[in-house]
């Protein structure tokens, strides 16, 4: 009899652990979208590739292993190959219709990285590059844990500790250069 | 604007999900994935039914294998030792060529006896060394067999290299002969050793000398002919101081050499001249044993066996020839995870 119940208390506890697809998506889409916004730096394309990137999850929902990864870490898993595709995708055809804009008369941004951002530092996030805007918005947007950030980007933790750290005076000195100006 | 104003202000106004998105991706959620039936094959799952079915089969094969062939029955073959003909050659010594007779009586066999020993090459010079364990009937026996043995021994033109006699208990008793024999007479003698006592064992080893001979005498022949032909050259009174003394040097030196060799050809001729007889007289009785024959189980477990020594041989092999292979491979594999996480990031710094 007792060996049933904790069977039981068991099973009820493993079913508790793996969330629905809805609740998980619900509760991670706002992370998602930051994420990918902050790594393309264009929402129209961080919307699609949201939506992408929770299509395929649902498809993969079964192949979750909860042990593995928390659901947002896995999540930003999928949104991340899926960037990189898209970039590797606007890389080639830049290159092959050779509209590639070095010099571009500086237009007004539109907020993109968030709602009430100071322009000062839309315009500098702006400036930073992909790899340095991720890494922020692992770590400070999205609060992930150096450890779970660092697996993410398949790099060390103390990798991980030293793109943040390069990433925030960049951000430091580009905001410094626009308030300069 | 210090780090931590800045990412508390990143925090603060961190974006939403904008509401069309919102929409499109709980409407997801609504949406039942039909669960086909597949089986889900993770890289260890696959590995673990892989290993699984490999010894699945192994084993499998082994047994069917055990079962098939335990059936026929009969004890196991076992070796036959070699008796194959001993290659024919060209040069040996005239003092060592063995007597027809002596060949003859080396090869007879005898009623209620072992059969006779491996003869010693009538063409060949050869290292022969035979082992023989023969019982007596007790210590007297064993003392008039040590005598006889003896006897025989130099009557054949031999020596004895060395006599272990020991009486352990009251009426135990072993000793152990070491007899040298001339090869052309030791299969006489082995015939006449086998008649001290009933023969437990024997044991025959033969090592070819006539390649290392003819090898040593082709230089033996070499150097003669060199030292005669400095000896020739010595004779002329013209010749150079200097000459005359290189040639003296290599001439004191081809000497030491033809010496040595001479010195080896001789020892060599004597150890193919002379066998080796490892004679064992002893009182105790060979612990009789009875045929066993193994039964189904047994021989199913004994083929079983075999096969498996088999596969684990192949195994191996396969792990040796393919281990750095797939070492390679794995390199491969983690490079190529490397350069894409490398290249990932190169694209998103320059995006």
């Amino acid at each position: 009899m007792r060996l049933v119940n904790v069977a039981t208390t068991v099973r009820a506890g493993v079913r508790a652990e793996a969330p629905s697809f809805a609740s998980a998506a619900e509760r991670h889409l706002d992370d998602v979208y930051r994420y990918l916004l902050y790594l393309t730096g264009d929402r129209a394309v961080a919307e699609d590739l949201a939506a992408e990137t929770f299509e395929l999850a649902l498809r993969r929902w079964k192949r979750f292993d909860p042990r593995r990864a928390g659901v947002r870490t896995w999540l930003c898993q999928i949104a991340r190959s899926r960037a990189l595709d898209h970039l590797r995708a606007e890389e080639r055809r830049r290159r092959r219709e050779e509209r590639y804009a070095v010099e571009n008369p500086q237009e007004p941004r539109a907020a993109v990285f968030g709602d009430g951002l100071s322009p000062v530092l839309e315009a500098a996030l702006a400036r930073l590059s992909a790899a340095e805007r991720e890494t922020i918005v692992l770590r400070v947007v999205l609060e992930l844990d150096g450890e779970t950030a660092a697996r993410l980007l398949g790099i060390s933790p103390t990798a991980c500790s030293t793109r943040l750290s390069r990433a925030l005076k960049r951000l430091e000195e580009e905001v410094e250069r626009d308030d300069l100006v | 604007m210090t780090s931590s104003e800045l990412t508390a202000q990143l925090r603060a106004t961190a974006p939403r999900a904008p509401e069309p998105l919102r929409e499109r991706v709980l409407a997801l959620g609504t949406q039942e994935v039909v669960p086909r039936w597949r089986l889900q094959l993770t890289p260890r799952r696959t590995a673990l039914a892989l290993v699984g079915a490999l010894l699945f089969a192994g084993l499998g094969s082994a047994l069917v294998h055990g079962l098939a062939t335990s059936g026929s029955g009969g004890e196991k073959s076992v070796a036959k030792p070699y008796l194959g003909a001993l290659p024919a050659t060209t040069t040996v010594p005239q003092d060592v060529q063995q007597s027809a007779t002596g060949a003859q009586h080396g090869t007879a066999l005898r009623a209620g006896k072992e059969a006779a020993p491996l003869p010693p090459s009538v063409t060949r010079l050869q290292q022969y060394e035979v082992s023989l364990r023969v019982r007596v009937k007790d210590q007297e026996e064993l003392s008039r067999s040590v005598v006889r043995a003896m006897r025989l021994t130099r009557g054949y033109g031999g020596y004895v290299a060395s006599v272990d006699y020991d009486t352990p208990g009251v009426r135990k008793g072993v000793a152990q002969l070491v007899l040298r024999v001339p090869v052309t007479k030791v299969q006489s003698a082995l015939l006449r050793f086998s008649d001290l006592g009933s023969v437990l064992s024997q044991h025959v080893s033969i090592l070819d000398l006539q390649a290392g001979f003819n090898a040593t005498q082709r230089r033996i022949g070499t150097l003669r002919a060199r030292i005669a032909e400095v000896n020739a050259l010595l004779r002329d009174p013209s010749l150079a101081p200097e000459k005359r003394a290189a040639l003296q040097a290599e001439l004191a030196q081809d000497k030491l050499r033809l010496g040595s060799l001479l010195r080896s050809q001789r020892s060599t001729l004597r150890e193919g001249r002379l066998a080796r007889v490892y004679l064992g007289l002893t009182t105790e009785k060979a612990a009789a044993v009875a045929p066993h024959r193994p039964g189904r189980i047994e021989r199913t477990l004994d083929d079983a066996g075999s096969v498996l020594a088999h596969e684990l041989a192949v195994l191996l092999y396969v792990l040796v020839v393919a281990g750095p292979l797939l070492l390679l491979g794995l390199a491969g594999l983690l490079l190529v995870r490397s350069q894409r996480r490398r290249s990932a990031h190169r694209l998103l710094a320059r995006s």
